[in-house]
């Protein structure tokens, strides 16, 4: 079939031989899926042509659909599963997060019981991203070869750890994790290619993160970072809420409350555009008097959230020894930036203007995106990402103090390396702690993994020397190794990560996954099928419109169209083997046609050249 | 890709080995170096060179922020020099200093408590004068190679830097 295809010499020939490098914004709320094409970043479309594709995974007893949520009693539904990905039943109790079905946890790991099978959040998060790789292998006809997920800058190795768990189920091999703002500047930095500082303000629904840029000579550094894990959007709802609620002296059980915090939801979004809004409780079933809210009482609500932003913002100027003038852009990202008032706030108080050009909702993506392509080594551009680690790496020390080994904001990959010693004869084992985050005792950190050392060579008490070694690696995950230094053998580290997934759970899920991969295979080889009948058609029509009258007699032209409606009628039929047969019978039919297009797009193609063009 | 990992890090940027460095001449370096071997340039090559390559990055990123850093210079040198500062023997035995020590940790908890934010700019400033004091002191003693002197101005010079990270974690 190639040859049907004129194509222009230095274009591919077959979009079956082409691998793409895509980047993916796997959000809380909503992921998209992304990639750079002829150097422009573009947002794929599912099959009904959206770009936000709803982070909701269903499942019923037969299928699992991405996307819409299923309103059924037969379904078990899943939203917002990245807020659990990386995090343990401790925190899932702690954090008060809703489960919409039973939770089975004998380790201290999150397994939901879904129609008597057990999943992990990193199972169900891998089902979002397996859809993601169908769409985008559906609209592109090829291959993903690579991607780049984004995560928050917030996240901490167990959460990086499971999203490239997640990937991994999913069949996707990851070149690299992303931090969100940090994809975001990448997004403008391109655009604007001068030599700039740039502030990303990053307010989402549930997380809040600052991170501060230095675009210089083709490298794009962070020079720091900083936000608040647990402050988003989602606040001004619930302040909302809570203020409707109050004004309204209303007396409201859990599942009203629920409801009205949606409401306030809605509210939220219709106050952007509008000066005051009628609060209209009916609608969710609660009786009360009339509510006019203004503008101005939602801005009073959330001030003083702003007003912390903001704080957090300036300490991330001072950490990466920066002043307010220093920065030449601000770049706003997150749904919650679209909050006029925000815009504002920001806009006073950096006495600048915040960049809004790119979608808000899409920056992330692109910016994922145009990082795959750099790593895809196809890219025009010349330009070199170097990131920092956002939190403190640390281990236990004596009183569960934690002793910091690598600062925040370090630029990574980074190695840091501690001297231990025996405190007994003939030690030969010992364990480390090794946590995250800024404070000065281990309990406030999150706890990251225990490593145990072993066959430490016995010796006397003091007498060994083990140096172990912490890497964080270009993704900000921690690897470790250990060397006994007088003896220069290696120590064996057993790992036993805090969030409880092992390589070897991860090996389990994935044998699963095989089990059912045959079915997938099928899938895929019909769903290939397809698209190649659809490209086919597609061709031949074209064909048929510009040279069809010319090239053809009436009988000739008629068999060409005859197999083609067949081979329309056939994609119907979900049968692989039924369609190759009708693309293969309409290829011969048209070989003709074929060979008299080559040869009248030779001619037309010297016609009206000189001669000595072509000598 | 090679390089080698037993040069001094002064060696490695081709910058002289003293307390006053070609900042420009580092960075540039540092760049050059970040473009020729970071990772994401080897995301399509073996599992060895990937390996190499994190390693060099890792080495080149402690070097550098080694060489940024007043304080970790500092001690950088000093390691050069056969005195280096560990946790046996980071003590400070100057009784005068040790009583300085409690007296600003007293000023910096009421301070913590009087919320007073123009005593406690004040106090930061002079912190900083004393910490930069102590700069200027190692400088003098390290070109004078009294190697010894230089090594208490350090440790005093650590003091402050951790007092200034209270302040700045009291926010």
């Amino acid at each position: 079939m190639a040859l049907l295809q004129i194509s222009e010499p230095g274009k591919t020939k077959d979009p079956h031989d082409k691998k793409y490098f895509v980047g993916i914004d796997l959000g809380t709320t909503n992921s998209l899926i992304s990639l750079v094409q002829n150097g422009s970043p573009t947002i794929l479309k599912d099959q009904n042509d959206n770009e936000l594709i709803p982070s909701v995974v269903n499942y019923t007893k037969e299928n699992i659909s991405i996307g819409v949520p299923i309103k059924s009693d037969d379904a078990i539904t899943f939203r917002s599963v990245k807020r659990l990905i990386g995090k343990n039943y401790k925190d899932f109790v702690d954090n008060k997060f809703f489960s919409p079905c039973e939770i089975i946890s004998d380790d201290n790991i999150i397994r939901f019981n879904v129609y008597n099978k057990l999943l992990t959040p990193i199972e169900i998060s891998s089902e979002i991203l397996k859809f993601l790789k169908k769409v985008a292998e559906l609209s592109l006809a090829g291959e993903i070869a690579g991607c780049v997920i984004t995560v928050p800058a917030y996240f901490d190795d167990s959460q990086r750890q499971a999203t490239k768990d997640a990937a991994t189920l999913s069949g996707l091999n990851v070149l690299r994790l992303l931090n969100e703002p940090t994809a975001a500047a990448l997004a403008y930095g391109l655009e604007r290619k001068t030599n700039s500082k740039i502030m990303v303000y990053d307010l989402g629904g549930g997380t809040f993160d600052v991170s501060i840029l230095d675009l210089k000579d083709g490298i794009f550094k962070v020079l720091s970072t900083g936000g608040d894990s647990s402050l988003g959007g989602d606040d001004f709802d619930h302040l909302l809420a809570a203020f409707i609620e109050n004004k309204l002296n209303l007396n409201i059980d859990k599942n009203k409350k629920h409801e009205l915090y949606l409401y306030a939801k809605k509210l939220k979004a219709l106050l952007t555009s509008r000066d005051s809004v009628k609060v209209n409780l009916i609608d969710i079933g609660i009786k009360s008097e009339s509510l006019v809210i203004t503008k101005n009482d939602f801005n009073l609500l959330i001030n003083n959230l702003l007003q912390k932003t903001l704080i957090i913002s300036n300490n991330v100027l001072v950490d990466s020894n920066l002043s307010i003038k220093d920065i030449d852009e601000i770049v706003l990202v997150g749904g919650s930036t679209k909050t006029p008032y925000v815009k504002k706030v920001i806009e006073d108080y950096f006495n600048k203007k915040p960049l809004s050009n790119i979608n808000p909702d899409n920056v992330v993506a692109i910016g994922a995106a145009i990082q795959a392509d750099l790593l895809s080594g196809n890219s025009q551009e010349e330009l070199l990402l170097l990131d920092v680690t956002p939190l403190s790496l640390g281990i236990e020390t004596m009183g569960e103090l934690v002793e910091v080994i690598i600062p925040r904001n370090s630029t990574i990959p980074v190695t840091s390396s501690k001297e231990y010693t025996t405190f007994k004869d003939g030690q030969n084992a010992m364990s480390i702690h090794v946590v995250q985050g800024e404070r000065d005792v281990v309990s406030d950190c999150r706890s990251l993994a225990k490593f145990t050392l072993n066959d430490i060579p016995p010796m006397v008490a003091g007498a060994a020397r083990i140096k172990v070694e912490f890497q964080i690696d270009a993704d900000g995950i921690l690897n470790v190794s250990a060397i006994e230094t007088m003896t220069s053998k290696f120590t064996s580290i057993e790992v036993k990560p805090s969030y409880g997934i092992s390589d070897r759970d991860i090996e389990n899920m994935l044998k699963d996954s095989f089990d059912n991969a045959e079915k997938d295979i099928e899938k895929r080889h019909l769903n290939e099928a397809i698209v190649e009948a659809e490209r086919v058609i597609l061709a031949i029509d074209s064909a048929l419109d510009l040279d069809g009258d010319n090239l053809l007699n009436k009988n000739e032209y008629k068999e060409i169209c005859v197999a083609r409606d067949n081979l329309k009628e056939k994609i119907h039929s979900k049968n692989k083997d039924m369609i190759t047969e009708a693309i293969k019978n309409l290829e011969k039919r048209s070989e003709e046609f074929v060979s008299r297009r080559m040869n009248s797009s030779i001619k037309s193609i010297m016609k009206g050249k000189e001669i000595k063009e072509y000598s | 890709m090679a390089i080698d990992f037993n040069q001094d890090y002064f060696q490695l940027f081709e910058i002289n080995c003293s307390v006053e460095i070609d900042e420009e001449k580092l960075e540039k370096k540092y760049l050059d170096f970040q473009k020729k071997f970071h990772p994401d340039k080897f995301v399509n090559s073996t599992d060895y060179e990937k390996r190499l390559s994190l390693q060099i990055t890792s080495y080149i990123n402690e070097a550098y922020e080694t060489l940024k850093d007043e304080y970790l210079k500092s001690l950088y040198l000093l390691k050069i020099k056969g005195y280096e500062i560990n946790d046996q023997n980071n003590t400070i035995s100057d009784p005068d200093f040790l009583m300085h020590q409690m007296e600003l940790r007293e000023e910096l908890e009421n301070l913590k408590k009087t919320k007073n934010k123009i005593e406690k700019d004040k106090f930061t400033e002079k912190i900083i004068d004393l910490k930069k004091n102590c700069l200027l002191d190692f400088t003098k003693y390290f070109k004078n190679e009294a190697f010894g002197d230089a090594s208490k101005k350090i440790k005093k010079m650590k003091f402050y830097i951790s007092i200034e990270n209270d302040i700045k974690k009291d926010g």
